[in-house]
């Protein structure tokens, strides 16, 4: 990266930082810091909420996903928009009336402490290990890339991220976010437009998506009814409502985000605003891979997107293998960009038959082409455990710094860090929040002033930073990080769906019930994970399942006198 | 009946389409189009 990069990359971040510890220097008391006073619109509500879901990885991997297998992941997301009018009707309105600050307060009220020191400490353990590899996802893939330390990146980027959090509190989270989401689009539209500008004169956008589709990059939806096809329009309606509805509804780095609504109007349009736009973004990120993809169809693309780890191997007894698999594989894609073009030139035409055959000799080079990175991924994983063979995350950003002109580059890397920021932001937010709320304030210091809370957050908050820095600078000890993150949450997420969902809709279960309930459920799915080989997805609806089944069933029969007890 | 302020007349209010009933309508035939429209897109470029 030049310096004029350094200095829009360094700029935007610290930039927007500043700004937000600016705007929220006179915020002062508890409700402003945990609830950024209610003054935040809908607007602002529904970046921030966006913000939140969208980390780094969302830009790095998302293309790259695209670039292996095409648009199919944005059925991922359809079950969003139900959950989230689901949310609107039955979670917001008792959050807002109940004036809580956290969702697991929530559950307090309804049940009893038990199972609202559950729900928060669940969610604590599962954020608290998310938020270090929010960090750790993105600086590994920059720093390999760009020789940065990747130590020093972690550590300067999570102490960016604590000191506007800790300052400004929750506004200051939504403020910043409002920013960051603007230059991560700004960056993403100009990065499409780069992409499509450097396509060869000859093949134009209409050319270059009848190419992608001639190789199935454009399939974005699938009906079938197979079980096995990982993203059909079923899987992503039916999984992604669980999905969401523990996300949105339950999970405090969203909830605390749309609860700082100036009214319950303002945090429901701001969810809903997602609801609408978040589909068309997915659709777009994964349209720039595509177009990464189309790219490199006629610019010859890296056998391997990880310079860094070919390097590494180059210096293993590999090296000879890999400088060999890297010719044949030159070869093989200087033939596939003749055939593509004629490709492009048959489907200009229009002519069926020379469809026909170019097609045939486009996909059988691609296919060749695949086999052979599939050799070097191997060849990789055989060269040494520490090396990652899986290289999705580093397609477009490896494009955006070979192609991208100065300045561009940096603000690209921006996005990269803005979107890690954000997430990090929200999620230290909620974990000092909860910690504070649920644990802090109930069970250690009772009666205290407003502006020892706001100091305890404060002191919290940080602590909950500190954690995720040295989270993010052993992460890369565990094994396929990002997987276990995301079976982690899962693992999770269905029994604290299950506790809301009673506490919503099954009035005549009581705290004792839910309780046990929720611990045999999550005993049951950490057996059922161990021992079967069900897709973690699928432990979303189990536990949510199985949580409300097993309170009803234990409040006729174990709790049947606590009931009536209540009752009287 | 009690009548309701201003802004608790605000607060329950969405800002465009007048109900709520109609915006969680808005946003399923939304996503009813969007989804048509990814299906017209996929056939046209298989």
């Amino acid at each position: 990266m030049s310096t004029l990069d350094y200095i829009v990359l360094l700029g935007t971040l610290v930039g927007i930082a500043a700004y937000g510890m600016w705007r929220t220097r006179e915020s002062g008391g508890l409700q402003g810091y945990l609830k950024g006073d209610d003054s935040i619109k809908w607007g602002t509500i529904g970046l921030s909420v966006m913000a939140t879901q969208a980390s780094a990885i969302t830009f790095l991997s998302t293309p790259g996903k695209a670039y292996d297998d095409g648009m199919g992941f944005v059925q991922n997301y359809f079950g969003m928009p139900f959950a989230i009018i689901f949310i609107c009707v039955f979670f917001i309105p008792i959050y807002r009336k109940l004036n809580v600050y956290t969702s697991y307060e929530y559950l307090g009220q309804r049940f009893d402490s038990k199972t609202r020191y559950l729900g928060a400490i669940l969610f604590l353990v599962q954020r608290g290990l998310a938020a270090g590899i929010t960090i750790y996802a993105p600086a590994i893939v920059i720093s390999s890339l760009l020789g940065w330390n990747l130590d020093l990146t972690i550590v300067l980027v999570g102490a960016l991220v604590i000191i506007y959090t800790v300052s400004g509190g929750t506004k200051a989270v939504s403020i910043t976010q409002r920013y960051q989401m603007a230059v991560i689009m700004i960056g993403m539209f100009i990065a499409f437009g780069m992409i499509v500008g450097n396509l060869p004169s000859d093949i134009s956008f209409g050319s270059a998506l009848s190419v992608a589709g001639a190789m199935d990059k454009l399939e974005v939806v699938n009906f079938s009814f197979d079980i096995e096809e990982r993203y059909t329009f079923w899987s992503g309606l039916f999984g992604g409502v669980f999905l969401s509805l523990s996300y949105f509804g339950t999970d405090q780095s969203q909830v605390q985000r749309y609860l700082a609504g100036s009214s319950s109007s303002a945090s429901k349009f701001g969810l809903l605003f997602n609801a609408v736009v978040k589909i068309p973004m997915q659709f777009f990120i994964l349209f720039v891979g595509v177009m990464v993809f189309v790219f490199y169809l006629f610019e010859k693309p890296p056998v391997f997107f990880n310079q860094s780890t070919l390097d590494a191997v180059a210096q293993t007894e590999h090296a000879g293998q890999l400088l060999s698999l890297e010719g044949e594989y030159g070869e093989i894609v200087d033939q596939r960009s003749v055939a593509v073009r004629q490709l492009a030139v048959a489907l200009d035409k229009g002519d069926e038959a020379e469809i026909g055959l170019a097609k045939a000799k486009a996909v059988e080079l691609e296919e060749r082409a695949l086999l052979v990175r599939n050799e070097v991924k191997e060849l990789i994983s055989k060269a040494g455990e520490d090396f990652e063979a899986k290289d999705s995350d580093y397609v477009f950003i490896t494009f955006i710094l070979d192609y991208l002109p100065e300045g561009l580059v940096g603000l690209l890397v921006a996005v990269i860090f803005a979107a890690a920021m954000s997430s990090t932001a929200s999620e230290l937010n909620a974990l000092g929040s909860t910690t504070m709320v649920d644990i802090y304030r109930r069970l250690i210091r009772h009666e205290k002033s407003d502006a020892h809370y706001v100091r305890v957050s404060r002191i919290l908050t940080a602590a909950w930073g500190v954690l995720a820095i040295f989270f993010a600078l052993y992460a890369n000890l565990v094994e396929n990080l990002i997987e276990a993150v995301n079976i982690l949450g899962s693992l999770f997420y269905g029994g604290i769906l299950g506790i809301f969902f009673v506490a919503f809709f099954l009035k005549s279960v009581h705290g004792s019930a839910v309780f046990l309930a929720a611990l045999i459920t999550q005993a049951s799915v950490l057996l059922m994970f161990k021992f079967t080989d069900i897709g973690y997805l699928w432990y979303n609806l189990i536990g949510c399942v199985l949580v409300m089944l097993l309170s009803l069933l234990l409040q006729m029969t174990v709790f049947r006198s606590e009931g009536k007890v209540s009752e009287s | 009946m009690a009548v309701k302020s201003k802004s608790q007349l605000n607060d329950n209010q969405p800002p465009v389409l007048g109900s709520w009933r109609r915006v969680y309508w808005f946003v399923a035939l939304f996503f009813v189009v969007e989804v048509g429209l990814f299906y017209l897109f996929t056939r046209f470029y298989s």
